[in-house]
């Protein structure tokens, strides 16, 4: 399939899976691993463009359900797509409107055809969302890296439902295949799925590879299963997929999930996590969450992170924040800003470690950082490291 | 070593006055060109604007309101060893501090001649002058008007608004003893609607050493005409080498009126206010007065415009105008985004301010 992206590997881990690239995509480079901060209505809740920039974002992501209802597509076309729109003239990924339809939506009836849900405007009628129609909604928002329609059940979920969508994923993969009419800007990526099920995530893998879509996804995942089968599932898929392509795991964005997927051989997450934490007055640190809004911070005259470069801790102290935290937009605006550049700046330091080939102590200083006593440590992220010559546990 | 004087440069018209406060401390001087307003701030910080949104925009002077800091009693602010534009990381502006926020006073208990009562989230707080005093001392503020009896009852009497001008008096005599060196105090002149009671109010603040006047105490349903008509009767018992600040007269109309009054400085939530509701500035200064021509504001709300691919003012400089469209601010609001709020409050703003130096001949 046509790309209209390189992508190189410019570093080995020694140890581990872990690999640094350069994307290059229409709107500029990418490096990876790579956090996309996720701009669902066509703006990052209370940053602007300009700012987002300045952080160093290189990658966002928009929501297709969510614009296409509003401003809607026809507007989209009239202004030739969502970067001119909001503004942003770095790299955007759509995902394909099918999630937010499985889990915004009451009434959301999965057939061959397409999903079929209730209209949102509250007159009764049913929409149904085709993969030709998803195509066509992100060819018009026009972003860098668009994904496939996939038949997305809850990781949960058992069964013969989860062989169903699986195959019924690959044959919507073909169906957007087949529409997409921008294949020179725009990139579609596909969707592994097949639940927690080894043998489907193989025989999709093998499947999907065989279309040479420019890059995949490991979809279907973060969903509430056993962290301890999760993990198993990521490495399988890193192990199954070409070297030679971006591999996008959906849906993840904790320090500790980010490190261990980027041990496992993940390029590309992207989650709402760190952007909607900060609304509610959280603020992410390399030594865990602070709650801002707690008292104990009323008096507390530090910055949120010593170090941290970010605008709200180079003009303002802790106690300030919580002063406006929950009741000043501007204290959402302080932290959210905070932690976009927190999840920046932990990728940025992910990428050198495994350039400077000395990722395994990294991981265990984030480790130790975060958690302090390692009997705290999350037994599936000591499992998973295991799996790729990492002993968390041990000292050196 | 530190100073304060205010000079009014000469000019011919005698209805209006262009002046310059200068504020030096430890060598480092902040002057302020008047006409010019207070902006004003929520918890000490304005309304949606990060520093980095902040510093495009001209504002030279913050009002901010002590109320909002005290949750804890006293402010744990106070315990910041650094003052209060360090701790709001406005270094580089002019500070005004009052007790409460008159535009937005809410109807609580009554205060008496030892304190005044105050409203935040975690309940009624009780301020005595001292600690106001206390606290100021400690912020170093660059000014702040002195603690103000402030009648929350609608239709006072006569005998209750003689009361609310004599304890104003007194606590200034109080404030003026016991403020540090360096920060100016204002005297507040008051006494609602009773003529005779402005006269008072302002000819007995007068004889008090003040740095300058702020003029309030206005019922709150009363409307901007109706305050600047008090007004009126205040000022002509003010001496003029002192500079003069008005509450509530934000609206750009008033401005001006209040300008032609002999008003230097205007305390206002105007540009914040017209923010929340969607609205953008599109009026201009001219010569003789606000260009007719234009609305003074579109309300961006409005379907139409949806497919508005204009700035919000074509030659307006600011970021905003600069960087988006109409449709997309249109966007923003109706998908409920904050940065609706926040693209409005840079334009709205930086419109408010830089129109206030369109009367400098």
């Amino acid at each position: 399939m046509k790309s209209a992206l390189t992508w190189e590997i410019i570093a080995k881990c020694s140890t581990t899976k872990a690999r640094v690239g350069k994307l290059i995509l229409p709107h500029g480079p990418v490096d990876t691993p790579v956090f996309m901060p996720v701009g669902t209505q066509g703006t990052l809740k209370g940053i602007t463009p300009k700012q987002l920039e300045e952080l160093g974002c290189q990658i966002m992501l928009n929501n297709t359900y969510h614009l296409g209802l509003k401003p809607g597509q026809e507007l989209l076309e009239q202004i030739g797509g969502s970067h001119n729109f909001q503004n942003w003239s770095r790299n955007l990924l759509t995902d394909s409107g099918g999630f937010q339809m499985v889990s915004l939506l009451k009434l959301a009836k999965i057939t061959e055809q397409g999903v079929e849900f209730q209209s949102p405007h509250d007159d009764g009628s049913t929409m149904l969302l085709t993969p030709e129609h998803s195509i066509s909604l992100q060819n018009s928002i026009g972003a860098d890296i668009i994904m496939q329609l996939d038949d997305v059940v809850s990781s949960l979920t058992t069964g013969k439902r989860v062989e169903e969508a699986m195959y019924r994923s690959i044959r919507w993969l073909d169906r957007c295949i087949s529409v997409h009419k921008k294949t020179d800007s725009q990139n579609l990526f596909a969707i592994i799925q097949g639940g927690l099920d080894p043998n489907l995530r193989k025989k999709c893998v093998e499947e999907m590879v065989l279309r040479d879509t420019p890059g995949y996804a490991i979809g279907g995942l973060s969903g509430g299963e056993e962290k301890d089968t999760f993990w198993k599932i990521v490495t399988l898929c890193t192990d199954l997929l070409p070297k030679s392509k971006p591999i996008y795991c959906m849906g993840v964005g904790y320090t500790e999930d980010l490190v261990v997927c980027s041990a496992l051989g993940v390029d590309m997450y992207d989650c709402v996590f760190p952007t909607r934490t900060a609304r509610f007055g959280n603020a992410l640190t390399s030594k865990g969450s602070l709650n801002l809004r707690s008292v104990k911070f009323s008096n507390d005259f530090q910055p949120i992170e010593k170090d941290c470069d970010c605008v709200a801790c180079k003009s303002y102290t802790r106690s300030f924040i919580h002063l406006q935290a929950t009741k000043e937009t501007v204290g959402c605006h302080l932290i959210t800003l905070h932690n976009v550049a927190y999840q920046l700046r932990l990728m940025r330091n992910i990428r050198q470690a495994i350039i400077e080939d000395r990722f395994p102590s990294f991981v265990k200083q984030i480790f130790k950082d975060l958690f302090g006593d390692n009997e705290k440590y999350p037994v599936w992220a000591v499992n998973a490291l295991k799996s790729v010559n990492v002993d968390l546990l041990s000292e050196k | 070593m530190s100073g304060f004087s205010f000079n009014l440069l000469k000019i011919t018209d005698p209805r209006f006055r262009l002046g310059k406060m200068i504020f030096s401390r430890n060598k480092h001087e902040k002057i302020l060109d008047t006409p010019n307003c207070f902006v004003n701030t929520i918890r000490g910080s304005v309304p949606h604007l990060t520093p980095d949104n902040l510093q495009t925009i001209p504002v030279d002077a913050f009002g901010i309101t002590l109320e909002h800091f005290l949750e804890a009693q006293p402010p744990s602010s106070t315990y910041f060893m650094g003052g209060i534009h360090k701790f709001l990381n406005l270094e580089e502006h002019l500070l005004f501090f009052d007790v409460r926020d008159s535009e937005k006073l809410q109807n609580i208990s009554f205060g008496t001649d030892k304190y005044v009562p105050a409203v935040t989230s975690h309940g009624y707080r009780k301020v005595t002058p001292e600690e106001y005093i206390r606290y100021m001392n400690i912020y170093n503020p660059d000014i702040f008007a002195s603690m103000t009896d402030l009648i929350t009852v609608k239709n006072p009497g006569l005998k209750r608004v003689k009361k609310s001008v004599d304890r104003t008096l007194n606590w200034l005599d109080e404030t003026l003893e016991q403020t540090k060196e360096g920060i100016q105090v204002f005297g507040v002149v008051t006494g609602y609607d009773k003529h005779e009671e402005r006269e008072r109010s302002a000819k007995e603040t007068a004889n008090r050493n003040v740095a300058g006047f702020v003029l309030n105490g206005f019922d709150l349903d009363m409307t901007s005409k109706e305050r600047l008509d008090l007004m009126k009767i205040s000022l002509k018992h003010l001496p003029r080498n002192k500079p003069r600040v008005a509450y509530s007269l934000g609206a750009p109309e008033y401005v001006l009126l209040g300008i032609f009054e002999g008003i230097d400085i205007f305390n206002t939530s105007y540009p914040s206010d017209m923010t929340s509701l969607g609205h953008a500035l599109t009026f201009l200064l001219i010569e003789d007065g606000i260009q007719n021509r234009r609305e003074k504001f579109i309300n961006l709300w409005d379907d139409k415009y949806q497919t508005d691919f204009k700035p919000i003012l074509d030659e307006c400089k600011c970021y905003t105008c600069q960087n988006h469209k109409r449709a997309y601010i249109h966007h923003l609001l109706k998908a409920h985004e904050m940065l609706a709020t926040i693209l409005l409050m840079r334009f709205v703003s930086s419109c408010l301010i830089l129109n206030e130096f369109y009367l400098q001949p």
